[in-house]
Parts: structure tokens; C-alpha cells; sequence
């Protein structure tokens, strides 16, 4: 299969790179040729992503930037030597040699190395990620599961006296909202007691990732949450709930809390009474945006353009609480199969029962979809923002890469985030109706001119 | 002979002397350099920075009718994500073993359906490298087939330690299309202005600026069309903009079409774009236009300097590729401001002469060599201390942890007298509020106590054959 325009996933290493990135302490290693770290970024960095824009940012990243003399004899005393050197270097608790494509060709012993290492008691783990063993999503799943499988240790079994959960599933530099909405859970799960690990973000450490043995369950936010939650519940007995999405909205924040009470054996009043807070609570908002969204014919036939994750949520809320009419979902982390049927399920459920769905990454069908469709609104990524101006419709951006949108801790998870998506679905559709009034007004003062 | 004859072009460590790594005063580097022995040392602590691989593809996606072909992993396609006409092979496990021809012969066939291009860049990456694909049997193959330029660009990413590498050989792949497309030996009128980083406003203004003393230009290979490169062989001559890149588009366009090459510095801060703009008036003979245009900005420089005078004295640390950096510079000391420091990207046999001249004012300028390695800087920075840091395209975070406010030219266009008063403007606003960078230096710090007491030049070592 040619995947020649599927270039919204990045590779492997970009994946497993971004998930080392997104926890403090833990200072990535890479064992490739110069430059392979320098995509893990594009997906938000907007000069990056501009034709003739700069090129790509670099980052303060260990790398052994292997050279020819590498290539033809090896590169594992490099290794060696960058391994001891970022030791000096860079302060940190673990250290995390990732490899990509070049060593894995040419055969470098990897492991040998991270072995004398530890050997000599530094803190060193590995994770193969070669490029072309699969996209961004892929890698950070097995990323995810080789950190859980070296970094968790035996004699931390004990469970936390406070009922904890791990969150797994969003994956940073693909899933935009990934930092905000894991915030969000938290909060979210806060609500019936739980505290969380959410083991990715601000404040989180290799320390986290240790203690994830002593949680009481976790929760499976996508199918790349799955490895790693798997690997915890056969190594370490921690069962998991697989949710399969990103909650958004109070439905689905109350459904959600509803699984994990259940499967910890909560009071069935703990998890009503959260589910009751939400509703009052995002009723409490949607009542300022009513005027806008029931009396200006803010009734959009929809199409979204996104991951599972984030595509599923969005989804839900849309259709099952906005009244949203989303007539196609395009699926873009390239899921196996054996998860598609579990996503078509959830979308059916919640009430994009009509919506045409597609699994595809390629630019070039999803630009035919979208054409065909002829949605009314898009929520996608910049890569749609083309087909939308030539079909001249409003565009979101709310999947990856970005291109005109800061994204640090924005979030569309549970009820602050329904909220803020309808801010900014509403913001869009004002500034295109007024875009499109000046344009409507210029165009009537040429006509009034001309005669 | 010219290299537009060679199929392969050697690359710049081996043209040019090129040295990636160096860290001390300038005078030792200028000693170096002035023996004509640029030393070649190697780095045993390192951080990811671009290779030529990225430099090409950015290189080529400003070429409007011209179709990308990134022949390796999906990832290797990054930095073209938004690009339009380009597509990757999406090269697998599999591919790297049994090779990755079908999917290159694939990808051009779809890539020229999709869009019809005027012409097919295909890029090397790593794996297709070390592959061995006969990826130039599938290109000549096709070339035939569709009566289309289609050139492989041969960057690998472990070849040359530069970045800009990957800047020669599109220059160099495109060249010998120019000499292909060449229909006649006739000189037309107007000039080829050589570009492979400036950005478009950048372009724009220099090019309203040639418009002042009459000259007319279009840009190679930035920019171009592929439509328009048979018009290469048959300008008058051919300008630089920045001689570390242009130097050898300029001689190889003389050595193989003896049009005069013309590389009168850069135009970069006010005096150095009227050097800039006199030199080039006196070689073409229109010296009088030019005069009117440099006296009148006399001014301007006398208005922007006094803006500076309540910041006298300001330190400013600059990190930009060789020839760039020593314009800014100039730009920095005709503001009335001094350089702590300097990070050149690379340096090579021709930057001699800039060296003895900086180095006769200030030798002993702390002087780092290499790209990307915000670790040095790091160490240096706190050692020399700057008021304002100055970057083309670099890591910024760990100057901003430092508390040096930054100013990074990758999105600000500093050609010309109109980007020396944009630059002067954004100068003049970070020296005026420090604020985010006091902030942000109040955190913690990533490197070691015991790297930033060390000597910066402890990673650099004298490479072993």
C-alpha cells in the first residue's frame, strides 16, 4: 500500500519521542542520523508547517547524529560515548535511548550498550522506534508500553491508600488537546474520589510512571492507550476500563464516571449525584449560548476531520447534546481493525447515528470526502483548511497538524471543554458570517459604483 | 570544469574546508582559518539539528511547479506536511530489506496524476540511502517516459555534517537542469539573484531595491519556476545575496556559462545594504542612482541610532550562519551596541577575510562553531552575558532560561533598509521589556551544575581518521 500522502501521523520515532518529551525528569536519548527528532514538533509548530517558513525548530535534544563512519562500522561506541556524556550534561532522573531508523538498518547492539550502562547503575531504559515500523500513534503506544514495562518497578505493588486511576490513551504531538484534556479527567474523576496519575504533563516524572503499579484501575482513553494498560494488568495485576474515547460534554463525563464507579465498586449516589453536578453545570453555560445557537440558525450539517479519540467525543457531544447535524466522522490514526467496530459503535450511540464514516489518513480522500459532502463547517487540522476554503466553509482546528491555533492546555474533555468548543464554534461561524457580510458589502458598493 | 558537469557533488567539508565544531577566541580561529587549516573537530557530546535532508526539502517546496517526492519513512516527510504537491513513499521495515524501488516508481506516477507539476524533485532520506536503492534508474527511466525534468536530490543526512548541505544539492541537481533547458547562448537583459534561505518579503525587498538602480531580477533556485530555468544560462549576471551559499551557484553558473558573478557582501543593517547597493551600482554602472538613494538614508541611521542611546553600551550575543552573523554584526555596532559573543553555523575557507576583519578589532570575541547545540551556548552565555540575543532559525528556550530576552530573524525579514529598521524596531522593543525572559529565568534548569562550570569547548575533540 502507498501511503505516499498520508502525512498528517509523523513516523514512530516522533511518537515515542513525544511521549519521553511530555514527562519532567526523563531526558530522551537519540541514536539516529541528524534531523530525524525535528518532525516530532511540526504538528503544532506553525513556521514549520508554512512552505518556505523557516524549516523546522530544533530542540535541546541528546542525539548521537550518526555519521557515514557510523553507518559502515556501527554506531554503538558513539553510543557509548553520548549515553556517559548526557550523564554530565543534562540533569535528570531516568535517562530514555530512543532509536530510529539508521541503527536499527545497520544493526547496532542498542541494548548491549543500555546494558553496561545500567550495569554501571545509571537510571538508562530503551525504546526501539524506528520510523518505518509505523506512524506517531503507533509509536507512542509502544512507547508507552516499553516505559511501563522497564520503568515499573516489582516492589511498588501496594495500592495507594487513596483510589488512583492512570490515564491512558492521549498521545502528545497528535491529539491537540492531549495536555488540557488530561487536566480536565482529573478534575473530572476528582468528582467521585479518585486521584489520578495522569502520567503525561506538568509535574509528571518517571516517579509517576513508577507508582502506576499501586493505582486501582486505569482508564483506556484510545485504542494507543491499550499496550500500555495491558502490559500493567499482566505484569502488575492493575485491571483497566477501556473507555475508548475523550469525553466531552456532561453525558459523557457522566458516563465515564459512571464506569470507573461501577468497576471500583463506588456507591451508585456518588457517581448520579457528579453526573446531576454536570448536567446543572453545562446547562448553567449552554443557557448564554442559547440565544446564539437557537435563534441565529446555528444548526451546521458537520464533518470531522480528527484521531478516534478526539473524533468520537467531539462527536458525541455535537450530535447528542448540541443538536449538531454531523453527517461524516473521518477517522485519521489509522486504528486496526479490530478496533474500528468498537468506534462505530460509540458513534452510533451517541447520536451520529446518520454520519457517513471513513478510516483514512490520505490527504488526497479525505479532500474527496470532504468534497462530496459538502459539510457545512469542518473540524479538522490545517491540512483541510484548503478544501474548505475552496468549498468556501468555515473551518475548526481541532486536530493535528495545526496551523493557526496555540494549543498548550486548551482542552475539549468533559464540561469545560463541551463549553469552550462551543465558544469556539461559535467564534468561527461569527467571524466567517461577518467576513462574509464585508465581503457581501464591498461587492454591493462595486455594483453601486458601477452604475 | 565545472561541477555542473559532475553527477555527484563532493560535499562541503571536502569543497570548502568546512568546519562544524569550534569553541574559543576568534583570534585562534582566525589563525586557524589564516593558515588555511581550519581544523576538523568533532563533537562527543551532541544535539539533534537539521540535517540536509530538511534544509532540501524546504528548499524545494518554494518552488511553485515543482512536485516533492521524499523517498523513505512516512516521518521523513515532517517538514512537508503542508506542503501541497508532495507526497512520501512511506517506506517500511519491509521496504529497508528488499528495497524500496516500486514505491519510489509508484509515488512519482501518482504525485505527477495528482497534480501535473512542470517538474519532479525526488529526496533521498537515511534508509533509502543505505538501501542502495537504483533510485536513478526508476528517475531516468520516468523522465523519458513523461518528457518531464525529474531530478533525484542525493541528500542522505550522514554524509556532511551541514545543514546547507542539502541547499548545494538542489542547487547543484537543478543547475544541470538549467544547462539541459538551455535553448540559446543569447544574453537577455536582467540578472539572476541567488536564493536558497531568504524569505519571501525579504525577496520582495531586494528586489524593489535592484528596481531603484534599474536592474531587473529573478530569483535561483528559491522561488523559481521550473518553467523558467532554461532563462538561468542566458542572464547577464548573477548576485548573491548571502556568498556562503551563493558562492558556488555563482561560480558554477561562470565556469559553465561565463556569466559574470557579482558578490558585493550582504544587504543586511543600513550601511551594509548601501555597500551592498554601491558595489553592486558601480559593477553594473549606475552609480549616481544609487548615491541618491544611500545619502538619504543618512538620516534614518542618525534617527534610529539616537533611539538606542538609553540602551549604550547593550551587549547583544549573535548565532547565525557565517556570513550572516558577521552583517548583523555590523548592523549591531552601527546601532551603538557591543557583541558579547558569536556562534557561526559552520565556517570554511572563505570566510578568511571576514574573520581578519572582525578579528582586528576583536580578537579575543568568544567564538562558537556549530548548529543547533544550545548546550554551548549555555555554558558561554552565562560566562559572557548578553543583553539581547540575536538567532536566525535556532533553539531559544535555554537563552530565555538564562534571562537573555530573544530575537529570532526566522520570522522577521532583515534584508535591505527596510529590514534593518524592522530589525532596529525589534531590538529596541526586547531591550525595553525583559520581562518574559526574567520570568522564565526564575525556573529550573535542565543542564548540570557541573557542565556550566566547565570549559565550553570540553565536548570538542580533534577528529581521529
Amino acid at each position: 500500500v502507498i501511503r505516499s500522502d498520508h502525512d498528517r501521523n509523523g513516523c514512530a520515532l516522533h511518537g515515542a519521542l513525544r511521549l519521553l518529551d511530555s514527562i519532567e525528569s526523563l531526558v530522551p536519548i537519540l541514536h539516529a542520523s541528524a534531523g530525524c527528532s525535528l518532525g516530532a514538533w511540526a504538528s503544532e509548530d506553525s513556521l514549520a508547517l508554512m512552505p518556505g517558513g523557516g524549516g523546522l525548530r530544533h530542540r535541546e535534544l541528546s542525539a548521537t547524529l550518526l555519521q557515514e563512519k557510523q553507518v559502515v562500522f556501527g554506531g554503538t561506541s558513539r553510543l557509548r560515548e553520548q549515553i556517559k556524556n548526557t550523564l554530565k550534561v543534562v540533569n535528570g532522573d531516568v535517562y530514555a535511548v530512543v532509536t530510529g531508523c539508521v541503527p536499527e538498518v545497520i544493526g547496532d547492539d542498542v541494548l548491549a550498550m543500555v546494558k553496561e550502562a545500567r550495569e554501571q547503575t545509571f537510571p538508562v531504559v530503551s525504546l526501539s522506534a524506528p520510523g518505518f515500523s509505523g506512524n506517531a500513534w503507533w509509536g507512542h503506544a509502544q512507547a508507552a508500553k516499553a516505559l511501563v514495562s522497564q520503568l515499573v518497578v516489582q516492589d511498588s505493588t501496594q495500592l495507594n491508600e487513596d483510589l488512583t486511576a492512570n490515564l491512558f490513551g492521549l498521545v502528545p504531538g497528535q491529539d491537540a488537546t492531549w495536555d488540557g484534556d488530561l487536566l480536565e479527567l482529573e478534575a473530572l474523576l476528582a468528582l467521585i474520589g479518585l486521584k489520578t496519575n495522569r502520567l503525561l504533563g506538568f509535574g509528571q516524572t518517571p516517579g509517576t510512571w513508577r507508582n502506576a503499579s499501586r493505582s486501582h484501575t486505569s482508564v483506556v482513553l484510545s485504542p494507543w492507550g491499550r499496550p500500555a494498560a495491558e502490559e500493567l494488568r499482566d505484569r502488575f495485576g492493575v485491571p483497566f476500563i477501556d473507555f475508548g474515547w475523550i469525553p466531552v460534554g456532561s453525558k459523557d463525563a457522566g458516563l465515564l464516571l459512571g464506569k470507573v464507579a461501577s468497576t471500583l465498586g463506588l456507591h451508585t449516589d456518588i457517581a448520579e449525584k457528579a453526573k446531576h453536578h454536570l448536567d446543572n453545570e453545562l446547562r448553567y453555560y449552554l443557557k448564554k449560548a442559547s440565544s446564539a445557537l437557537l435563534s441565529e440558525n446555528v444548526q451546521k450539517r458537520i464533518s470531522i476531520v480528527a484521531g478516534s479519540a478526539i473524533a468520537i467525543g467531539l462527536s458525541r457531544f455535537l450530535s447528542g447534546t448540541l443538536g449538531q447535524l454531523v453527517e461524516q466522522v473521518i477517522i485519521t490514526d489509522e486504528v486496526e481493525e479490530n478496533s474500528r467496530v468498537a468506534i462505530l459503535a460509540a458513534l452510533r450511540a451517541g447520536g451520529a447515528r446518520l454520519a457517513e464514516v471513513t478510516f483514512t489518513a490520505s490527504r488526497f480522500d479525505i479532500t474527496a470526502l470532504l468534497r462530496k459532502t459538502r459539510s457545512e463547517v469542518i473540524l479538522g487540522s490545517a491540512l483541510e483548511a484548503d478544501v474548505a476554503d475552496e468549498l468556501s466553509v468555515p473551518i475548526l482546528e481541532i486536530s493535528t497538524p495545526m496551523l493557526t491555533t496555540a494549543c498548550f492546555r486548551r482542552s475539549y474533555a468533559s464540561v469545560r471543554g463541551a463549553t469552550a468548543l462551543t465558544e469556539d464554534f461559535l467564534a468561527v461561524l461569527a467571524r466567517w458570517e461577518q467576513h462574509h457580510r464585508q465581503d457581501r458589502r464591498s461587492n454591493h458598493l462595486v455594483q453601486v459604483k458601477g452604475q | 570544469m565545472s561541477v555542473i558537469k559532475d553527477r555527484r557533488l563532493p560535499i562541503r567539508e571536502k569543497r570548502d574546508g568546512a568546519i562544524i565544531a569550534y569553541a574559543g577566541q576568534l583570534a585562534a580561529l582566525h589563525a586557524e582559518a589564516g593558515e588555511g587549516r581550519l581544523v576538523p573537530r568533532i563533537r562527543t557530546f551532541a544535539q539533534d539539528t537539521r540535517s540536509d535532508l530538511q534544509v532540501a526539502a524546504e528548499l524545494l517546496s518554494t518552488i511553485r511547479d515543482l512536485a516533492i517526492v521524499v523517498h523513505g519513512p512516512a516521518g521523513c516527510f515532517s517538514s512537508l506536511r503542508v506542503a501541497e504537491h508532495a507526497v512520501v513513499t512511506g517506506l517500511t521495515e519491509r521496504d529497508s530489506i528488499l528495497g524500496g524501488d516500486k514505491k519510489l516508481r509508484a509515488s512519482i506516477h501518482q504525485v505527477i496524476a495528482q497534480h501535473r507539476p512542470g517538474a519532479v524533485a525526488v529526496v533521498c532520506t537515511p534508509v533509502a540511502a543505505i538501501n542502495n536503492d537504483d533510485a536513478d534508474a526508476v528517475v531516468a527511466e520516468l523522465r523519458d517516459e513523461y518528457g518531464l525534468p525529474i531530478v533525484f536530490i542525493r541528500t542522505d543526512a550522514f554524509k556532511s555534517k551541514l545543514s546547507n548541505n542539502g541547499a548545494d544539492l538542489v542547487a547543484h541537481a537543478l543547475l544541470r537542469e538549467t544547462s539541459i533547458a538551455r535553448k540559446s547562448a543569447e544574453r537577455q537583459p536582467g540578472i539572476v539573484l541567488i536564493s536558497t534561505r531568504e524569505s519571501e518579503e525579504d525577496i520582495d525587498t531586494l528586489s524593489k531595491l535592484l528596481a531603484t538602480i534599474g536592474v531587473t531580477a529573478f530569483t535561483f533556485p528559491r522561488y523559481s519556476r521550473a518553467d523558467n530555468w532554461a532563462k538561468v544560462p542566458t542572464v547577464s549576471a548573477s548576485l548573491a545575496i548571502d556568498p556562503s551559499d551563493a558562492d558556488f551557484v555563482g561560480h558554477a553558473l561562470f565556469d559553465e556559462f561565463e556569466i559574470p558573478y557579482v558578490s558585493v557582501g550582504l544587504p543586511i543593517g543600513l550601511r551594509g545594504t548601501s555597500q551592498w547597493l554601491t558595489g553592486l551600482a558601480r559593477v553594473l554602472g549606475k552609480t549616481t542612482q544609487a548615491e541618491e538613494l544611500v545619502a538619504s538614508k543618512q538620516e534614518v541611521l542618525d534617527t534610529i541610532r539616537s533611539n538606542f542611546s538609553r540602551h549604550k553600551g547593550a551587549q547583544i550575543y549573535v548565532s547565525a550562519p557565517p556570513d550572516i552573523a558577521f552583517s548583523l554584526v555590523g548592523l549591531v555596532e552601527e546601532l551603538g551596541l557591543g557583541v558579547s559573543g558569536l556562534t557561526l553555523t559552520y565556517v570554511d575557507k572563505r570566510h578568511e577575510t571576514a574573520l581578519a576583519q572582525l578579528a582586528s578589532k576583536r580578537g579575543d570575541l568568544p567564538v562558537l562553531v556549530g548548529e543547533g547545540q544550545a548546550f554551548e551556548e549555555a555554558n558561554l552565555l552565562r560566562k559572557v552575558g548578553a543583553n539581547l540575543y540575536i538567532g536566525v532559525d535556532c533553539p531559544v528556550s535555554h537563552v530565555l532560561r538564562i534571562g537573555i530576552p530573544v530575537l529570532d530573524l526566522v520570522g522577521l525579514p532583515f534584508y535591505g533598509y527596510a529590514g534593518a529598521e524592522r530589525v532596529a524596531e525589534a531590538m529596541l522593543r526586547r531591550l525595553e521589556n525583559t520581562a518574559l525572559a526574567q520570568f522564565l529565568s526564575e525556573g529550573t534548569e535542565s543542564y548540570s551544575d557541573g557542565w556550566l562550570a566547565k570549559s565550553t569547548h570540553w565536548f570538542i575533540k580533534h577528529e581521529v581518521k
